[in-house]
């Protein structure tokens, strides 16, 4: 079963995505093949409060066991200490997203250290969101660049307990983030050369790897294709698709999983 | 039925042994036969006569290696003289059997230095496929957007143009190049992003879609997922997978 950790659902502004339901993302994640996925609010990017959107995330889930709330929190919000201790109340904080370019503070911030720190005392994963598109075909009012890996793995060496995912990293700042760190994992979803996955495992070992589709931004057959035709072994396959995601956040288990 | 992309640069460090791998990956997903532009070779995008020989050289020599696979476009810089501009055109589509004609970012596509360029692909022709990107950043000097490929459109209505980089031209290039019959546009250009091909069909139509792949800095297995990702008639994707591309390059 492939398990996705890089959803979203929602209205992204300047895209027509689609599947505006859970109802609608659950039905095409498991046309796809797709067992469970990881699921964040689109609104929480641009939301003055993102608790708010998670909150109805949450509630919209609900009635979708194969789709997991993923909750986005803006540590220089006042309140994020209440939100992420709600969340945890709710059984869901085993793993958060941040969005810090979109949120408009720096990894090196001290906010950005207070959640870190926070996190990794819970065993929590933070989920950095290096970018939601393609910087160039931004709209021109809302230039919003990518996430410098360099404070990401800077964030991941002044924490060495905390373990972070990095969603929608690009091939060479997959390669730093992975070289430079041991507490740094990545998706799939933006990585791309010709034969991704090959090249990619010549790179980084296949442990740091997790399959992320970015449904619904990205067309899911992209991402699900660049695995189905990866030149991997049986082994390697499954710590991307499935054991490496269930490794990070055992949350993502299906629930008749040992 | 066989998948023709539009869209590929050779490598150049071993470009032979380069292609067999590409064309390897390429067997993985059936896809038949890659239409070779040119790379820059490390030239950047004003390259000097000399270096457009070379790039052109080297796809000949691709082409020759493998005949059925691979088909050749002449990489030209179009601010170059129309002496040399008719004479490489020559060399490569008459002498070496080149398919098309590939102008990538500078000049842009308003200047009247490609009239020659596009003089000589309706003597001859033969397609023009041309670099084209609405960006927000990192823009290139000269670089053409949709705006500009409608100017050259209507300069040039009997020469086909295949403009690059559906994704990148977005719902917007793609209401700029509706009006003119002769613009195409290649699936190809950043990540698979959701909803433009389908736009595009709605807007364009099946047949003015091609396959792009933009391998070797994608993967042939992602971007056809974008066109298999994309909700559309069977008839539709065979035309952009294969028909549409076997009509302009004169294989049908």
């Amino acid at each position: 079963m492939i398990l996705d950790v890089n959803c979203s659902l929602g209205r992204w502004p300047f895209q027509n995505c689609g599947m505006r339901t859970a109802k609608q993302l659950a039905a095409h994640l498991a046309a796809c093949g797709i067992g469970r996925a990881l699921v964040s609010s689109v609104e929480a990017v641009f939301d003055p409060d993102p608790h708010a959107c998670n909150l109805e995330l949450a509630r919209d889930l609900a009635e979708q066991p194969s789709l997991l709330p993923l909750m986005t929190v803006d540590p220089t919000l006042g309140h994020w200490q209440e939100c992420v201790a709600q969340y945890s109340e709710m059984g869901l904080g085993h793993a958060l997203t941040v969005v810090p370019n979109y949120h408009r503070y720096a990894l090196a911030a001290p906010a950005a250290d207070a959640l870190a720190e926070s996190m990794a005392r819970h065993n929590a994963v933070l989920v950095v969101r290096m970018r939601v598109e393609d910087e160039r075909r931004q709209h021109p009012l809302m230039k919003v660049p990518g996430v410098d890996p360099a404070a990401v793995a800077a964030l991941a060496e002044r924490h060495p307990g905390l373990r972070i995912l990095c969603l929608c990293a690009y091939l060479s700042e997959v390669t730093a983030l992975v070289e430079r760190t041991s507490n740094v994992w990545v998706d799939l979803a933006c990585v791309e050369f010709i034969n991704t996955v090959r090249k990619l495992l010549t790179r980084v070992p296949a442990r740091r790897v997790v399959f992320g589709s970015h449904t619904p931004l990205l067309y899911t057959q992209a991402n699900l294709m660049k695995m189905q035709h990866a030149e991997v072994t049986a082994a390697e396959r499954e710590l991307l698709t499935h054991q490496n995601a269930v490794d990070l956040i055992p949350a993502l288990a299906p629930a008749d999983s040992p | 039925m066989g998948i023709i992309d539009i869209h590929t640069h050779p490598q150049w460090r071993d470009p032979i042994n380069e292609m067999a791998e590409m064309l390897r990956v390429a067997d993985t997903v059936g896809i038949e036969k890659i239409v070779v532009l040119g790379g820059n070779l490390g030239f950047g995008y004003q390259p000097s006569e000399a270096q457009v020989r070379e790039i052109n050289d080297l796809t000949a020599k691709l082409i020759r290696a493998w005949p059925d696979r691979l088909v050749g476009f002449c990489r030209l810089n179009a601010g170059h003289a129309p002496a040399f501009l008719d004479e490489e055109i020559t060399r490569c589509v008459c002498g070496a059997g080149f398919k098309g004609i590939k102008l990538a970012v500078w000049p842009n596509a308003r200047s009247s230095a490609l009239d020659p360029v596009m003089q000589k692909a309706a003597d001859l022709r033969v397609p023009v496929l041309h670099h084209c990107w609405y960006k927000t950043v990192q823009k290139y000097e000269g670089e053409s957007d949709p705006t500009d490929m409608a100017h050259l459109a209507a300069r040039f209505p009997d020469v086909p143009i295949i403009v690059a980089h559906l994704t990148a031209i977005g719902r917007r290039g793609v209401e700029d190049i509706r009006p003119y019959p002769n613009l195409y546009v290649d699936t190809s250009g950043s990540q698979a992003y959701s909803g433009i091909l389908e736009y595009a069909l709605d807007r364009l139509g099946a047949d003015r879609i091609l396959f792009g792949s933009d391998v070797p800095g994608r993967d042939f297995a992602v971007q056809l997922g974008r066109i298999h990702g994309a909700a559309m008639p069977d008839e539709d994707r065979k035309k952009i997978l294969y028909g549409n591309a076997m009509t302009l390059l004169g294989l049908a």
